[in-house]
């Protein structure tokens, strides 16, 4: 009997193991979704939306090593770098990098961004239980809206000249089909045109007020839409603009001037944005504390328009803007791309006052912006409104600013649209100097911590600008839109309209706004521009010179950045450098 | 007499101690005033020392001394050793004491049978046994061996005069079945009585037996019982096969053991009383230069850290860990076992651990712990050592005013003023004060030379950090159970990091038992179980050694000696602004990275029945499974810095915070064999074996948290519990997942076949499916063929010098599955750079994106490897050679091969290419004696050369970058070079005038460096397309040393024994990052290598001139940095001595007491604190210095004692 047991025990246990089925090694990720069931319904739409825009808040932090609004703040005639005596940032002043692989990282999460958006494209029409049609587009537009500003972000930055011949950036739409050369410029713009069209074409024309601020909308598209032909029509691509331009389609086809006036005009009359009649009340230092105030606001009588959404977004100028958050940090769910970083970094350099905070120094002001007028005519009021010269007493900032210690090309001019504004803090909350961002007055669950407390919206389209660019595009309107802008100044309006006249206002009413650059670029004045700005007087670590801007390494590289060498490595070769970025005189070898 | 004998082998073990510590005090008391009183004294010491009570067993008036022996088997084995006896005028019974301490084997006697005269005996190269008859010849006595076989009995010789009717005798000679040597003292037993005799010492027997019907059983210790019917024969003459005990002659191979000459395989074996002596914290630390064929590296120093391990070679970029089987059961790492626990180690490096297919591509570690033996008393084994270990090469930073030097020349180099810095000022407290103060503090005493700064890492060294070991081991067993018990305790501390340096501490359990539950009417077992447990548990804490970012040493390294360590009210100093980046490095340790304790248990147990209803077919059950769970602490307090500059302090952080994370879990898997043996024509021998086996692993959680605001400040309240508040505002994270769930099906099939032991085969296939990949791509066939031929068991080759030769060869295929589940999928990413906040601030909205490309054809790793080699005996077995010559291709290597960024999320693992490794291994050993002295020498040494032959898509996989100081990747795997060598550029040494600059042009005659300057570096222009460019790099130097080599030497002179061993490495190369990093960051502090730098024409031609411009193009990576990373180091020196060679009457087998001296000496040309050097960011790649925790120098003393 024994054995008949142990002998059955042992086939059972045979029979037992053969049993095991395919299924035996079959499982399951319990922790994520996958690739499998993903894109099913709205919500998860909707998440694959947020990411992208997430992805874009990456992408402008300059924490991460470039961010195209603050590059193209230090690139300019309106700005310097500033900044520390090691910073790394000083050197793209000059058209330089100070390391290797300097933009390996904001190269990386623009094509982040865009795979995140051309994956949620592919998959949208699989997504069912859209409570309307017009959702879908919305949701649809907003992925193709952002793709398209991926793309033109980095056709402005690295879409420069190989072997002396503008090239675009590797094009891709398709997630798994990846393609590492560079395409031509006119292929890129041409996607760029065709998803920006189908983002206009399909979303619903809402007032802006309706929707959920932080979503690109239709208005956004059609913004971005004529700043995309502008730029491609300008001279960075040695072309002239006129409204005779056009831009290319995919397959052939053409947006024109036309099309883009039309659309603009759209965006003028049944956006509901509208101009804020007085132009310091777009910015923080006019914010109305209980605790606080800044003489120069108060005596001019500001209150700032706020940018909390929480109640319909009351910017009305804010076509499309970042919304920065309480949610900054240095983890990835809380990160110094939640929080304005760009204001940190364009605050006074490691000192604060009421109401200019904290900051690293970046971004100095140019002399030239409050000296001359090549900026603001006298008498506009917006000089004062933009900038402060740390030597004006009737501005009451205290205590009073200290000039030297280890900050890079200081002018003493500050610009103050993004800086961090500080108001009285209670003793409480362990504010070092009892004084803090406003946010902790509007958002009490915030973080003191200087580092990462601004949330102030990065505004990247505002409706001044819209107004601007439909003038130059030649709408019928282009007097009104120009004169509305020109309220802001104070002073009388324009009684025509002249290109001229177009690019001083855009120059006076965008300053600091990450726009100059570009202007700078498409007019063709960079040369120019930079001779002015040359000899003007400067403090480096407290000791005065004078600029010496490098104009031979902007003709170099035509002023787009280098490709990271890294990125060109694992292209193995596919991936062109930029010219004027593989010669010895691209690092920086200090002032 | 037998009776008495029997119960000291079953009383338990408990029992046995306490009886032997009361014999040892009535002993020690009344012996007090004899002459040995002062040997008495010595060993109380050592006992006292060791902390465990001592034994002497002496039993009532029988005085039966029955000393445990060890080494039976080799005494019994056919190659035995011999010895030569000199007996002068001794007691009888002090003689036989003496025969058997030679022998090291169990004596037992009755003094009233002992003839009391004394005695002279002279014996040469004689066993045992004939020691023994010659003694008791003409005294009546013989030698016997009682049922439990392992002490010899002294006997009158009256047994068999019982028989009253003596008819028949039956004589006959009793040989070795494998030697043929004859075999004296075998017992010869008429079957059923207590009638018997024992052979002679030329193994002659005769026995009066009372019928030629009758059955004889002949029986020896180490050999098989055989019982044989007279069947009217007057002559038998019997040959007995050796009993394999196990872990000697026998070689786990996986799923059954080979006679270690019938090996037909590339293996290496450890014993576990090797890798115990060597006193090493882990059992890798021992294995390292007695294996060759293996390489293993140290990741970092830190005690508790583990090693990189390459069998034959680095096979893959992805994971390249050997599979570990402890006991049978898989194990993820062997650094939780304690190497007093070990019995044996074998490494199955060839393509014959085929029958462990899935995973054994990179070769097996097969670990037996120590196992009770049949009818073995119970033996008790003691060791401990306490030692003090200190760092043996120091860090070499700048002083202040060699800093202050170097930075000054820095400044001139790039046309700026040197610094003063007596006058260099900053203002007092920001922006809200004008004073001005002394930049750097005590700049004056720098400049007088009477300060030299603060030397960090002089600072954070834990001088004769402590390191102790117990370890226990009790083992025995009876004819139908065997036991081992094993107990052992370890802790070290680390040599830096204070005042929060590393700590590592360890217990370890082990229980084995097998029993024998059923056997026939022949005694033969047909169901045995048994249960093999270990437990371990450790906590460590440490300090941060990772990348650039995360490395405290890498801090002290860089750190400026110019900011004192204290600051205001005693506290740390806070920073200075000379160089803003830098924090008080020991404030940051202290603070933000050393509060911590991780804890780990793991739990192995495996059950196992075996169950032979036929003589030599078994079938085998084993169920195991590993239970582990782990948890970990750490915290940040709430602190301030101390202002260098006046009272004042500054906040440091203002949030305390809290982590706590637990994990628990298991894996199982259920293995079925059937085994059977047979031999066909008597000179075909067959063994083969049918399995099946079930696994899975990662059934498991964590669980962890991070919060703010506890409520103490202090790291031994870092609990959760202890921060009542969720922060709304940030710091707090909680996390909970499952472990990622997989699972292996198996079956395979083993053959082994021999014709007269001197023509062997054998075949294993295992076909594995694992759940890693898709459905259609999960199952991988491996198979594997050896043969090998035993040239001496040939008639033809019988040479006097050559005892031993065979020849092998084998050939497999092995595979590897070891990536992450789902990547056949695109998994879906929710968190980490996926939100996004519209309209209310405070509100998050949840995104997800695909975090990687899929890959739907993943599929298995597949391992071809080749196989030649010879093991021969020379010179009567003194001189020992092995010699493996081997060839492993690996296709389709899993990696995740990066892509450019434009893909725009992660890559997939892919299989991505293939890697050739070949080499050979070497290793020869010559044993011999001088009289007493012993000695034996042995060498091994292994070559691998590693070539990357096609990666997938072509080009080139880049390691990391941005691990330090936003470099570039500084080493690659690239087709035609060796996998995680160094990427750089050539260069020929340093531009010592503008005018090499000017002569080096291009074909165009435009210059080739055109912006270099005098004291930069000469790149060489490789592709010749007349600039210096990413396409002129190229590999520069091996990461990983194409040579390993060991050398152990092992003495024995009476008690006295010295080991050493020696381990190097040759043909690699070290990055010391530090040197690169004075470039790319030069306010940070240096080597004293960096004053061996350009400053001016024929200065030096090895290290560019240092400038605080930056040099840009210097700092590309190149073979400037590279420094030879050859190394021999002086491992082990022991020297022991063993009491119980004075005090031979001493109730213990053994009582050593020993010093050591590990990592005593390294010869090398490195330069920074420790050649042996794993790191690098990715596992296939090491050799780079970022700041690496050095091995300790330890010098320890310990005693052995041996029951």
């Amino acid at each position: 009997m024994k054995r008949i047991a142990i002998y059955l025990s042992v086939i059972l246990s045979f029979v037992l193991l053969w049993g095991c089925k395919q299924n035996f090694l079959d499982s399951q990720d319990l922790t994520q979704k996958t690739s499998a069931n993903f894109y099913q319904n709205p919500s998860e739409a909707e998440q694959a939306l947020t990411a992208i825009y997430s992805m874009y808040c990456k992408a402008m932090d300059p924490n991460n090593g470039g961010s195209i609004f603050l590059l193209s703040e230090i690139m300019s005639d309106e700005g310097f770098s500033g900044g520390g005596q090691h910073d790394n940032e000083a050197a793209i002043d000059q058209w330089q990098i100070s390391k290797q692989n300097q933009y390996d990282a904001v190269w990386a999460d623009y094509y982040q961004g865009i795979f995140r958006a051309n994956t949620l494209i592919k998959h949208i029409d699989q997504v069912e239980g859209w409570e309307s049609k017009s959702k879908k587009n919305q949701v649809e537009g907003e992925a193709r809206f952002m793709r398209a500003l991926d793309y033109f972000d980095l056709m402005r930055l690295f879409g420069g000249p190989v072997n002396g011949k503008m090239r675009g950036v590797p094009l891709n739409t398709d997630p798994v089909k990846t393609v590492y050369k560079r395409a031509s410029v006119d292929s890129v713009y041409a996607q760029i045109a065709a998803d920006l069209k189908f983002s206009i074409e399909n979303m619903p024309s809402v007032a802006y007020h309706e929707l959920e601020p932080g979503h690109a909308t239709k208005w956004a598209a059609e913004a971005l839409m004529a700043r995309v032909f502008l730029f491609y029509n300008g001279q960075a691509y040695g072309r002239n603009y006129s409204h005779s331009a056009t831009m290319p389609l995919p397959g052939g086809g053409k947006i024109t001037n036309d099309d883009v006036v039309k659309w603009i005009d759209d965006c003028i009359s049944n956006s509901g944005y509208q101009l804020e009649p007085t132009f310091g009340n777009l910015w923080p230092y006019s914010y109305k504390s209980p605790n606080n105030n800044y003489p120069y606001a108060v005596n001019n009588n500001l209150e700032w328009v706020g940018d909390d959404g929480s109640n319909g977004g009351n910017n009305p100028e804010a076509v499309f803007q970042i919304v920065y958050s309480t949610f900054g940090g240095w983890n990835d769910n809380k990160s110094t791309a939640y929080n304005n970083s760009i204001a940190l970094f364009q605050g006074i350099r490691l000192q604060q006052t009421l109401p200019f905070g904290y900051g690293w120094g970046f971004d100095t002001v140019s002399p030239t912006v409050y000296n001359t007028t090549k900026w603001f005519e006298n008498g506009d009021k917006r000089k004062k409104g933009t900038v402060w010269n740390v030597n004006d007493k009737t501005e009451g900032v205290t205590p009073s600013y200290q000039s030297g210690g280890d900050l890079w090309e200081e002018t003493g001019f500050w610009q103050k649209k993004y800086v961090p504004i500080y108001v009285k803090a209670p003793a409480s909350a362990g504010a070092t100097g009892n004084i803090w961002n406003y946010s902790h007055e509007i958002y009490p669950s915030l973080t003191y911590n200087r580092q990462i407390d601004n949330t102030q919206n990065l505004i990247l389209i505002r409706y001044s600008d819209i107004l601007l660019m439909a003038a130059e595009l030649g709408s019928p309107n282009a007097l009104t839109y120009l004169n509305k802008v020109h309220k802001h100044s104070g002073l009388s309006p324009y009684g025509g309209v002249t290109e001229a006249e177009i690019r001083h206002e855009r120059r006076a009413e965008l300053a600091f706004e990450g726009i100059r650059y570009w202007d700078e670029l498409r007019y063709g004045t960079m040369t120019s521009d930079l001779q002015d700005e040359s000899g003007v007087t400067i403090w480096n670590a407290g000791s005065k010179t004078k600029y010496k801007p490098r104009i031979d390494r902007f003709k170099a590289t035509k002023g787009f950045l280098p490709i990271s060498e890294k990125q060109i490595t694992l292209s193995k070769g596919k991936l062109k450098q930029n010219d004027g970025w593989s010669s010895g005189d691209r690092f920086y070898e200090g002032d | 007499m037998f009776d008495v004998y029997e119960k000291l082998v079953h009383n338990d073990t408990h029992f046995l101690l306490n009886k032997m510590l009361i014999q040892f005090l009535k002993m020690h008391e009344y012996k007090l005033s004899s002459k040995r009183s002062i040997k008495i004294l010595a060993i109380s010491l050592i006992i006292t020392l060791c902390s465990v009570g001592g034994s002497y067993a002496q039993i009532g008036a029988e005085q039966i001394n029955a000393f445990k022996k060890k080494q039976f088997s080799s005494l019994l084995a056919p190659n035995r050793k011999h010895m030569n006896i000199n007996i002068n005028n001794l007691k009888f019974s002090d003689a036989l004491y003496r025969i058997s301490n030679k022998a090291s084997v169990g004596i037992s006697f009755s003094p009233d049978i002992i003839p009391a005269y004394k005695v002279s005996l002279h014996l040469k190269n004689v066993s045992v046994y004939q020691a023994l008859y010659k003694l008791l010849s003409g005294t009546g006595l013989q030698v016997v061996l009682p049922k439990t076989k392992d002490v010899l009995v002294i006997q009158k010789k009256t047994q068999n005069l019982g028989l009253k009717n003596k008819q028949e005798t039956v004589s006959g000679t009793i040989t070795d079945a494998q030697t043929g040597d004859t075999l004296p003292g075998v017992n010869v037993i008429l079957k059923g009585t207590t009638t018997g005799t024992s052979t002679n010492a030329t193994g002659h027997y005769s026995l009066n037996v009372p019928s030629l019907q009758d059955t004889l059983v002949f029986s020896f210790i180490g050999y098989e019982k055989k019982t044989v019917p007279i069947d009217g024969h007057r002559k038998i003459n019997i040959e007995l096969t050796p009993k394999t005990i196990s872990g000697k002659s026998l070689v786990v191979v996986g799923y059954v053991k080979l006679k270690e000459k019938n090996l037909t395989g590339s293996n290496v074996q450890v014993s576990g009383n090797k890798i115990e002596k060597l006193n090493t914290v882990s059992t890798l630390d021992a294995l390292q230069g007695s294996t060759p064929g293996v390489q293993l590296t140290k990741t970092n120093g830190q005690p508790g850290s583990g090693y990189k391990v390459n069998i034959h070679g680095m096979g893959t970029i992805g994971n390249s860990n050997p599979l570990y089987i402890v006991d049978g059961v898989v194990v993820g790492n062997i650094d939780n076992l304690s190497p007093s626990d070990i019995q044996n180690v074998s490494v199955l490096k060839g393509p014959m651990a085929a029958i462990y297919g899935s995973r054994a591509a990179n070769g097996v570690i097969l670990i037996t712990t120590k196992h009770g033996q049949k009818s073995q008393k119970p033996t008790i084994t003691y060791n401990t050592y306490y030692g003090w270990q200190n760092v043996y090469k120091t860090a070499n930073l700048l002083d202040a005013q060699q800093y202050l030097t170097v930075i000054n020349e820095g400044m001139v180099d790039a046309g700026k003023k040197p610094y003063d810095i007596t006058t260099m000022a900053h203002s007092l407290n920001g922006n809200n004060n004008n004073k001005l103060v002394p930049l750097v503090p005590d700049a004056s005493s720098i400049l007088a030379g009477n300060d030299e700064g603060t030397d960090w890492m002089n600072a954070i060294t834990n001088s004769d950090a402590p390191i102790q070991s117990h370890a226990v081991n009790i083992s025995g067993g009876s004819d139908r159970t065997t036991y081992s018990l094993g107990l052992s305790f370890k802790s070290q501390d680390g040599i830096l990091g204070e005042p929060v340096a590393s700590h590592y501490d360890r217990y370890n359990v082990l229980i084995n038992s097998d029993h024998t539950i059923l056997t026939d009417e022949n005694e033969r077992s047909l169901w045995k179980v048994g249960e093999h447990i270990t437990y371990s548990f450790n906590q460590r804490n440490g300090i941060a050694v990772g990348n650039g970012y995360w490395n405290d040493i890498y801090d002290m390294e860089s750190a400026n000696p110019f900011l004192p360590i204290y600051g205001a009210k005693g506290l740390y100093s806070y920073k200075i602004p000379w160089d803003h980046l830098q924090n008080n490095p020991i404030a940051t340790m202290v603070n933000s990275r050393g509060l911590n304790k991780s804890k780990n248990h793991n739990l192995t147990a495996s059950f196992h029945t075996t169950i032979s209803p036929i003589k030599n077919l078994e079938f085998t059950s084993r169920f195991s499974t590993n239970v582990s769970a782990g948890s970990y602490r750490s915290f940040t307090p709430t602190y301030n810095l101390g202002s260098v500059y006046d009272a004042t302090t500054v906040v440091g952080n203002s949030k305390n915070s809290t982590t706590q994370n637990m994990n628990v879990g298991l894996n199982w898997i259920w293995e079925n064999t059937l085994s059977y043996e047979f031999t066909v024509q008597g000179d075909h021998n067959f063994k083969v074996l049918a399995g099946q086996s079930a696994e899975k692993d990662g059934l498991g959680q964590s669980l962890g948290g991070t919060n703010t605001n506890n409520i103490f400040n202090q790291f031994k309240y870092a609990y959760l519990s202890n921060t009542p508040t969720i922060s709304s505002s940030g710091g707090t994270t909680i996390s909970g997942s499952p472990w990622g769930r997989g699972g292996i099906l198996s079956y395979f099939g083993r053959l082994n076949y021999n014709y007269k032991q001197k023509y062997l085969l054998s075949a294993v296939v295992r076909a594995d499916g694992s759940s890693n990949f898709a459905q259609g791509h999960r199952w991988g066939t491996f198979p594997a063929f050896s043969a090998g031929w035993i040239i001496t068991r040939e008639p033809f080759l019988n040479s006097s010098w050559l005892d031993f030769l065979k020849i092998r060869a084998s050939w497999g295929k092995n595979g590897n599955q070891s990536i992450p589940n789902f990547q056949y999928l695109s998994t879906i990413q929710t968190g980490g750079n996926a939100f996004y906040t519209y309209g209310d601030k405070t509100e998050q909205s949840p995104g997800a994106y695909p975090n990687i490309l899929p890959n739907p054809g993943i599929t298995w790793e597949t391992s071809t490897q080749a196989d030649v080699g010879l093991d021969a005996h020379f010179l009567h077995s003194r001189l020992k050679l092995s010699f493996d010559l081997y060839n492993k291709e690996t296709d389709g290597w899993l990696v995740q091969v990066p892509v450019p960024a434009v893909a725009g999320t992660n890559p997939p693992y892919v299989n991505g290419g293939n890697i050739r490794n070949r080499g050979y291994d070497i290793k020869v050993g010559w044993s011999d004696q001088i009289g007493q002295f012993h000695y034996s020498i042995s060498g091994n040494a292994s070559y691998n050369q590693n070539r990357v032959t096609k990666i997938k898509g072509g080009g080139t996989i880049y390691g990391a970058s941005g691990f330090y100081g936003n470099n570039s990747s500084w080493y690659v795997a690239k087709e035609g070079q060796a996998a995680g060598s160094f990427y750089g550029y050539k260069t020929d040494g340093i531009f010592q005038t503008q005018a090499q600059i000017q002569a080096y042009k291009n074909k165009k005659g435009q210059l080739i460096q055109p912006n270099a300057r005098p004291g930069d570096i000469h790149f060489i222009d490789l592709n010749g397309d007349g600039k210096i460019g990413p396409d002129d790099r190229t590999e520069i130097g091996l990461a990983r040393p194409p040579y390993n080599f060991g050398v152990s030497v092992d003495l024995a002179y009476k008690g006295f024994d010295f080991t050493f061993l020696g381990t190097g490495v040759a043909g690699n190369k070290i990055v010391q990052a530090t040197d690169w990093n004075s470039l790319n960051d030069p306010l940070a502090n240096y080597t004293t290598g960096i004053l061996n730098r350009w400053h001016g024409p024929g200065t030096s031609n090895s290290m560019p001139r240092i400038s605080l411009n930056g040099n840009a193009s210097n700092n590309n990576f190149s073979d400037m940095w590279l420094q030879p990373g050859d190394y021999f180091r002086i491992q082990n020196l022991t020297l022991g001595y063993d009491f119980k060679h004075v005090w031979q009457d001493m109730p213990v087998q053994k009582a050593r007491l020993y010093v050591t001296i590990q990592n005593a000496y390294t010869f090398t040309k490195y330069r920074g604190m420790d050649p042996a050097i794993g790191y690098a960011p990715d596992s296939w790649s090491q050799g780079i210095d970022l700041g690496y925790y050095p091995s300790p120098r330890t010098v320890m003393f310990g005693a052995e004692l041996k029951f």
